[in-house]
């Protein structure tokens, strides 16, 4: 019996060794092509490769900004979302938000599951980079800034130190799902009471990828704008997927046909670029994924957006095998297959010239300044707690529409974007707010010249039609006054020009009539965005032309002609209009970009004919505004008139309220022939001449190099003068 | 008997088959980590000394010291559970001075053997339910304290170990068959009251490896991925990507099959199961060939454990069993498992190559010495 169960118990042994070892056989023969396959997958991975963004440079091809190389850290947080995604190991979406992982790291079971995961433990002692830059990241007295300071030093000091790893993608690669850039974990670092927060660190890759740098910060703050990443909402629409018939499916399940754009980035541009659709496999369904994604770094605001497309140059995905350099060293991922570059995005050369931007600002913020200190603009500046005036400043080409100078200061740097943020959207000045084309003012006494021109185009007055001022216009039982209620008696356009007569132009309006005047502005392009290559561009407001038959009052002409009422106009609206009036009405697009070739660009948007007798008229009008020195003088001279250079322009002092007056100041020199027109606006700065005179003579003297002749004025003597 | 008369009458086909098993382990290990190549050499020195001292003492004496053997690890698994834990478990007990760490249920493993063997042969009542009352008291005893560790791995060889050696020595086959049946019963209590969560998780992981992937399951598919390209020659000698990479956790300990299954393919997996089977049948024909009942209870005790290990390691790797943390014999690295198994082939070669008194009752129901 004893021995008859010792040879039962062999024969169990013989069938579980013959079981185990026909589950060998199972496993190497049967189904030896499938795992081999498996793991082949797993070893290698689709990596979306970012180009270079392109660069944006001025017209004298100076960087205004530009990619630079850089090492980015970044987390898969698929890891932490466990299983079921996981599986599909080519899928980089980023569908696991920061608010997701806080919750799920703040669910007990989760959180103490994560802790006691091997695979951190694996991970930390493996990597000495990530237990280093858990340590880091979890001192909590640090602040953001030190932090990524040494994140940066620690990544690399590491990375120097291996050199034959492969920099773009040195990673753990143990589980590499879906990635979002460890910035935000930074972040979020901040709203977790937990110290043992570095469970998310276990996941960090880093690589290798582009910072985008504005050398001149500030100084060209709104015309470059700055980047940013894809939002998951803009991705969610950007996304979409191919359908077979060559139609496009959006999130929502719209279908475009002919892979026109549903949507677009940057306003204005209408055609939306599909870029290597890649298929993925999700759940069984093939999906293609068009043009943008997950992650991708967008132009916002400026240039960087309008020229989106053209700058943003296009991904490659790149096979990568993981490979192991030195035994016991970092898994990395190289290139497998036929290496593949990125196409680099393509330079944009912008018609600013840097240097001329700069002298711009600074007599910008040094005249600003000068202006916040004086006592009879304290009360505006404390109504709007404002602690310094803010002011526009456009110098165009009056010739092809071409932007020199830009200028909405306060600016911003786009390179302290992110650290700034709070406190420029705290800053009551608004210096994310590019008021040269994004802020509607009434444009005032401004506006004069234009109205002067429908006059005398339409042969409703001549160069010697006088009216009569008597200070005050009155109408029904409202006064419409001159400013002060000065007395001008019978006064000529020119006159009226030079001392910005209101009564005259409130008879000029009413001979011209209010349908006729709107039109005529409206031709000028005001009322309508001016089509400059910026995003975020604002219309400014044009009675309609339906509006002016139905409850239309001669009051309301009045003001009108006055440029004030039921109209207001961006500064680069004025500047347009200004450059029509000094080209003989052409309408130019202005324009950021600089190539002359571009039809878009430097095809004037309408022409109209304006005589070059009107010109004349006119022009005399505005030369007085600026040089007539002998009583009565001219609105701008005391602080815009340059001995020795002529030139001429029009001030404003618009009403927005019964206490606040925009200052305005449009000039375009030189007089003879002109070539720029500037247009400056100090909103709440009460007097055009008085607040922009200096900043408009300074300008002219910058552009035309006219320094040696550049004097500074006493700014003590601020009254008198013309009248706004 | 003279030492020298001992070692010419040694079993050289079990020795030769453990050098095989311990030749062929090595040659894997430094393919998968060549440090803990040099670090198990030094285990096998160990190893080795322990597995001669095994062989030249006489077994029947440590068979009459059984009882105090097995109270002393049984106090080991005591002592281990007032113990801080390490690596999440209870489960070692470090020697101070010298970094090495006991794990008393190896230690328990040996003496369970023997104090099986001990209580077995001087009774005569196996046939009798109240005959087994005896010895499934001496083995689950210390099986609780090691499932309380918890040492899942160790403790799963336990169970199989008490039935062979039972069945061996004259139980009933019904009798073992409803406690196994009882076992089963107890299956749904195990999971809801003394199962923890990640044991649990395994077991989940186990029957869909898909959904589990990321944590619980990685180790099983990536286990499955090496086994499976290993093919029917395997890649070669450090030559298998998931090796190579060190994308099979634990490959040079538990998961080392892996390694081998992937590098030496079906031939190589083959050839080890083959070595393990030829392992166990050789035990189990000592055992048949001994007079002695202790010796032949030993002989089966340690033919089990060693063949058993083996296919739960194996099975484990291959997915077919959930996973639980139990090492393949002479191959993966550490001390104590290496240790306690070469202590085991010297008693096994103790066995086939004593010769002398009879150390039972003369009731004893196995067949009668010559």
């Amino acid at each position: 019996m004893f021995r008859r169960r010792t040879i039962i118990l062999a024969f169990l042994f013989t069938a579980a060794f013959l079981a185990m070892a026909g589950r060998m056989w199972q496993l190497q023969v049967l189904k030896a092509d499938y795992y081999r396959q498996m793991g082949q997958k797993r070893l290698h991975r689709l990596r979306q490769i970012p180009p270079a963004r392109g660069r944006i440079l001025d017209r004298r091809g100076r960087v205004l900004a530009e990619d630079v190389p850089n090492f980015e850290l970044w987390l898969k947080p698929a890891y932490y979302k466990g299983s079921r995604r996981s599986s599909n190991i080519t899928g980089y979406f980023p569908e696991l938000g920061p608010d997701e992982l806080i919750s799920i790291l703040k669910s007990t079971g989760n959180e103490r599951e994560l802790k006691s995961s091997l695979a951190l433990g694996y991970l930390q002692q493996k990597d000495p980079l990530v237990a280093r830059l858990a340590q880091i990241l979890k001192n909590k007295d640090e602040t953001i800034a030190d932090a990524r300071q040494r994140v940066a030093q620690a990544v690399l000091a590491s990375l120097t130190s291996r050199e034959d790893t492969e920099l773009h993608s040195f990673t753990d690669s143990r589980l590499c799902f879906s990635e979002i850039p460890v910035k935000a974990l930074i972040e979020l670092e901040q709203l977790m009471a937990d110290p043992h927060s570095e469970v998310y660190f276990s996941a960090l890759s880093v690589r290798g990828g582009y910072k985008r740098n504005y050398p001149y910060g500030a100084l060209m703050g709104h015309l470059t704008g700055y980047t940013g990443q894809l939002s998951q909402d803009e991705y969610r629409v950007l996304r979409g997927r191919w359908l077979d018939d060559g139609t496009l499916e959006d999130g929502e399940g719209k279908i475009v046909k002919n892979g026109k754009t549903f949507f677009s980035l940057a306003e204005g541009s209408d055609e939306f670029e599909m870029i290597q659709p890649r298929v993925i496999r999700r759940s069984g369904v093939q999906h293609r994924v068009k043009g943008y994604f997950a992650n991708e770094i967008v132009g916002r605001g400026g240039v960087e957006q309008w020229y989106n497309d053209e700058l943003r140059g296009r991904h490659v995905w790149r096979i990568e095998q993981m490979v192991k350099p030195e035994p016991g060293g970092p898994r990395v991922f190289v290139e497998a297959g036929v290496p593949r570059q990125a196409v680099n995005g393509s330079d944009i050369t912008l018609t600013i010239d840097v240097d001329f931007q700069k002298k711009v600002t600074q007599i910008m913020d040094t005249e600003l300044a000068k202006l916040s200190r004086l006592p009879e603009h304290q009360s505006a500046l404390r109504r709007h707690k404002l602690t310094g005036f803010t002011g526009v400043a456009v110098v165009m080409d009056v010739r092809n529409g071409e932007i020199y100078a830009l200028v909405s200061d306060p600016s911003f740097d786009p390179n302290a974007l992110s650290t700034d943020f709070a406190k420029l959207l705290k800053d009551e000045r608004k210096p994310l707010f590019n008021r040269a084309i994004s802020g509607s003012y009434p444009p005032g006494s401004t506006l004069k010249p234009l109205v002067a021109t429908a006059g005398l185009e339409e042969g409703k007055i001549t160069e010697h039609t006088e009216f009569n001022c008597p200070g005050v216009l009155t109408l029904g039982q409202r006064e419409y006054v001159c400013m002060n209620r000065h007395v001008h008696g019978d006064i000529t356009v020119v006159d009226a020009l030079k001392v910005s007569c209101n009564v005259y132009f409130y008879h000029l309006g009413e001979t011209i009539g209010g349908k006729l005047l709107v039109s005529w502005l409206s031709a000028l392009g005001l009322g309508r965005e001016s089509g400059i290559d910026l995003p975020g561009e604002a219309s400014g407001h044009l009675p309609a032309k339906a509006f002016t038959g139905i409850r239309w009052s001669l009051g309301e002409t009045y003001h009108l002609a006055i440029g004030q009422g039921a109209i207001d106009a961006t500064p680069l609206q004025m500047a347009t209009a200004y450059a029509a009036l000094a080209n003989g009405g052409d309408l130019l697009r202005p324009h950021v970009r600089y190539d002359p070739a571009d039809p878009e660009l430097n095809t004037p948007r309408s022409k109209m004919r304006i005589s070059p007798a009107v010109t004349k008229v006119v022009d005399e009008g505005m030369w007085k505004v600026i040089q007539w020195d002998e009583y009565p003088r001219g609105t701008a001279v005391k602080f815009a008139k340059i001995d020795g250079f002529e030139y001429m322009g029009k001030t404003g002092s618009a009403q927005k309220s019964k206490r606040d007056t925009h200052a305005w100041l449009c000039a375009l020199a030189p007089y003879k022939k002109p070539e720029i027109v500037v247009a400056v606006l100090v909103p709440f700065g009460n007097h055009g001449g008085n607040s922009c005179g200096a900043i408009v003579r300074r300008i002219v003297e910058a552009y035309f190099n006219l320094n040696d002749r550049e004097r500074e004025r006493e700014t003590d003597k601020q009254d008198g003068g013309g009248l706004g | 008997m003279s030492w020298s008369e001992k070692i010419l009458r040694t079993h050289w086909f079990v020795l030769l088959l453990t050098l095989a098993i311990v030749g062929i382990g090595l040659y894997y290990l430094k393919s998968a980590d060549a440090g803990f190549f040099f670090r198990q050499i030094r285990w096998l020195v160990l190893g080795f000394t322990a597995m001669a001292v095994c062989y030249l003492i006489d077994y029947r004496w440590l068979l009459r010291q059984a009882y105090l053997l097995y109270a002393g690890a049984f106090s080991l698994l005591v002592v281990v559970l007032m113990l801080p834990a390490k690596r999440g478990a209870q489960s070692w007990i470090e020697v101070p001075g010298t970094g090495f760490n006991i794990q008393p249920s190896e230690v328990m493993k040996l003496c369970i053997i023997l104090v099986l063997a001990r209580n077995l042969m001087t009774r005569d009542n196996q046939a009798t339910i109240r005959g087994l009352i005896a010895p499934f008291l001496l083995l689950f005893a210390p099986l609780a304290l090691i499932l309380k560790q918890p040492d899942l791995g160790t403790g799963i060889l336990f169970p199989p170990l008490l039935f062979a050696m039972v069945y061996a020595s004259g139980a009933r086959l019904w009798h073992l068959l409803s406690v196994m049946a009882a076992g089963v019963c107890a299956l749904p209590v195990m999971w809801l009251e003394v199962m923890k969560e990640y044991q649990k998780n395994r077991v989940r992981a186990f029957l869909n490896p898909e959904i589990y992937s990321a944590r619980e399951a990685y180790q099983l598919i990536q286990s499955l991925i090496a086994i499976g390209s290993g093919g029917l020659y395997g890649m070669g000698w450090g030559e298998g990507s998931q090796n190579a990479l060190d994308l099979l956790p634990d490959k040079h300990t538990d998961f080392i099959f892996g390694v081998i299954a992937e590098e030496g393919g079906f031939v190589m997996s083959a050839t080890m199961l083959g070595l393990y089977w030829l392992f166990a049948i050789s035990g189990l024909h000592i055992s048949r060939n001994t007079s002695e009942p202790g010796g032949k209870l030993i002989a089966v005790g340690v033919s089990v454990i060693i063949g058993f290990q083996a296919l739960v390691n194996s099975g484990v790797v291959s997915a077919v069993l959930p996973t639980t943390g139990i090492t393949l014999p002479f191959i993966s690295y550490g001390g104590s498992s290496m240790i306690v198994s070469f202590c085991m082939v010297g008693l096994l070669l103790n066995v086939s190559s004593a010769k002398g008194a009879i150390l039972t009752r003369p009731k004893f129901t196995g067949e009668v010495p010559v």
